[in-house]
């Protein structure tokens, strides 16, 4: 068990930037995970700190030694004591199970019956049990993927990485597999750095998700101050499902937001924080109230399509050329087409800076 | 009229097919058919006909080297067994060297990035596309200076050198088709470069394997031009010279004087291991045609 930290860690492949200035700390025993769309340099980092790719410039530490730092120093992945998981799983094609999950062991020469006793544990630990015997190519992705993770915990990894590890599984093993893991890791206790693009994965299972975009960091934080406070447009529109609704503005004479086809009047105290003109207006489809009868200060739209999720109805509700998203009780029933009124949580909304994409408020 | 008229070709054209099949395959088969007759014919002779009875006589001698009592040993029965010893020598030592040199080249070629490596696998290729006589001077010197001449070991060092470039090739699409990240999984297990080539390359890799060490036992098996080359003494010949040097040993008269029999039973056992080893590898030369096998 060991702290990772990564001090401006720069990647290059050619002339592409796969990772940029990154400084990160990963804390003991903290499950991190690193979210980002596909290529913003989240599996690069993992990659990195397994040791499986060499920095260009800046440096890595397990706790306080240094494994690369781009120039002198590089351990190699064999002597970092990771343990990782990739996206495919990895499984040797030709060992049985008992054999993969034993293979670490059986590199580092521990006595057979340690290695049996191990090899047990995990895998009623993880319920494969009656599959020891089996090939790889005999297993179904989830108990493939639950071998590939039995292997990585077989010897205590001082940090244990994860690419994705339940991308390749059906939606519903998923679910299952992800409160597994958080399980798992919080009974080992060991460091991990998990890498997804799904946010929901993220907010579920992380103590702290570091959010990545195009090799940069955005922000790194708990699930929920990545949720309630996103520190640019790019966070705010990657977590939460539906998005959070983002409407460009302008700030007319410090009382008024006009979005072109409706005016809203802003509180006293956004007044004095608010000083550019040019701004985006974000707020979560679950802060936007919808009602069928007109009500003092709310806006009319009209509703584009309503899509019923069973306890709950996404609505995608147009204005103009302003199209926003609105989660709703399945008690408001309204047809498409038909005109609503809305009314924005002006508490929970959020204010950033067009230019920039910061958050303001 | 044109159904009527297609009704009445197309059996036709079966039949036609047919005899043309049949016709090309008895030009094929007869004389292997005459091979196997006489094989186990204690009086046979370059015709085909029906053996009167039917012997194990020319194998046994094969064996044992002495010749049939009351017959002329002009086949020299008793280096025949000598014979397939050293063709049984050499093809397995090419066997060796081919796994364990092609196996590491192919595999750093497959792995490793380093500058000029296009052009090491261009002039790889272009080796082993160049006929083997093209280069047998100098490489008659060579022999000379290291004492391959009259050297079995020799011989299959230079035989494994001539075949070695198209098996790095092959074996090279294996390991290409090997996913990377299972090395390095291994990597991060705590296993070294080598100790992952070992461990899980190789094994994985075990088709492709199995495919280079049979075509490189049956190139060595079945080779002649180098032997004929490098080998001068009869009790160091293998197969292929032996069978050639029975008619050699014979001038005049095509053939009279050679003792048809053991000869005959020599080339069945020559031919048996190319069978037996298809027959063993088959399932992964299968593998090799569904496309494991890329040469890139």
């Amino acid at each position: 068990m060991v702290e990772v930290r990564l001090e401006g860690v720069t990647k290059r492949f050619g002339n592409v930037v796969a990772v940029d200035n990154l400084t990160l700390k990963i804390k003991d025993k903290e499950f991190m995970v690193l979210l980002g769309p596909s290529g913003c340099g989240k599996t690069t980092t993992l990659r990195l700190i397994a040791g499986l790719e060499k920095v260009t410039k800046g440096r890595i530490f397990f706790e306080d030694e240094v494994v690369d730092d781009g120039e002198t120093i590089f351990i190699p992945p064999q002597k970092r004591n990771v343990s990782m998981v990739f996206q495919s799983y990895a499984l040797f094609p030709h060992m049985n199970v008992f054999e993969n999950i034993a293979f670490p062991a059986r590199i580092k020469k521990l006595p057979d019956r340690e290695v049996k006793k191990r090899v047990y544990e995990l895998a009623d630990l993880l319920r494969i049990r009656d599959l020891l015997n089996r090939k790889p190519h005999e297993l179904s992705g989830g108990q493939q993927q639950r071998v590939a993770l039995a292997r990585a915990l077989m010897i205590e990894p001082s940090v244990l990485l994860l690419d994705e590890p339940l991308a390749n599984l059906d939606a519903k093993l998923r679910v299952y597999m992800r409160a597994e893991l958080k399980r798992i890791q919080r009974e080992f206790n060991c460091t991990t750095v998990y890498v997804t693009h799904d946010q929901i994965e993220a907010m579920s299972m992380a103590d702290r998700i570091a959010v990545l975009n195009m090799g940069k960091l955005q922000q790194v934080g708990t699930p929920d101050e990545l949720y309630d406070k996103p520190s640019n447009l790019f966070v705010a529109g990657f977590i939460g499902s539906p998005p959070m609704n983002t409407i460009e503005c302008t700030l007319v004479g410090a009382k008024y937001l006009d979005f072109g086809s409706f005016k809203l009047e802003i509180p006293g105290d956004w007044a004095k924080v608010l000083h550019r003109e040019e701004l985006v207006f974000g707020i979560r489809p679950q802060n936007i109230l919808v009602s069928k009868s007109k009500k003092e200060g709310a806006v009319d739209f009209y509703v584009y399509v309503s899509e019923p999720l069973g306890d709950r109805i996404i609505l995608t509700l147009v204005k103009d050329d302003i199209m926003i998203k609105a989660l709703v009780d399945k008690s408001t029933r309204v047809g498409m087409g038909e005109e609503v009124w809305v009314i924005f949580n002006l508490e929970k909304a959020h204010i950033f800076d067009k230019k920039t994409g910061k958050l303001i408020i | 009229m044109s159904d009527i008229l297609k009704k009445i070709s197309e059996p036709t054209l079966r039949v036609v097919g047919y005899v043309v099949l049949i016709a090309m395959s008895m030009y094929i088969l007869t004389p292997l058919l005459w091979l196997l007759l006489t094989a186990f014919n204690p009086e046979g002779g370059p015709f085909l006909e029906l053996p009167k009875s039917i012997t194990l006589d020319n194998f046994v001698m094969l064996f044992t080297g002495k010749p049939i009592k009351g017959r002329a040993g002009a086949a020299h029965p008793f280096y025949m067994s000598v014979w397939l010893q050293n063709s049984f020598f050499i093809a397995s030592v090419v066997l060796v060297i081919i796994i364990i040199t092609a196996s590491m080249a192919a595999y750093a070629l497959s792995r490793l990035d380093f500058p000029g490596k296009s052009l090491l696998m261009t002039f790889i290729l272009l080796i082993g596309f160049m006929p083997s006589m093209a280069k047998i001077l100098p490489l008659f010197k060579l022999c000379l200076m290291f004492g391959f001449i009259d050297n079995l070991f020799g011989v299959a060092v230079v035989i494994a050198s001539s075949l070695l470039p198209t098996q790095i090739w092959i074996l090279k699409g294996f390991f290409d088709s090997i996913p990377r990240e299972l090395e390095e999984q291994a990597w991060v297990c705590g296993c070294g470069r080598f100790g992952t080539l070992m461990r899980v390359v190789l094994p994985v890799a075990g088709p492709g394997i199995a495919v280079i060490a049979l075509l490189s036992f049956l190139g060595a098996w079945g080779s002649f031009t180098i032997p004929l080359i490098l080998i001068r003494s009869e009790d160091l010949y293998p197969v292929s010279l032996g069978i050639a040097s029975v008619f050699i040993h014979n001038p005049g008269e095509i053939g009279l004087a050679v003792d048809y029999g053991p000869l005959c039973a020599l080339s069945i056992v020559y031919a048996l291991p190319s069978l037996a080893i298809y027959y063993l590898t088959r399932k992964y030369l299968m593998q090799i045609r569904v496309g494991k096998m890329e040469v890139r």
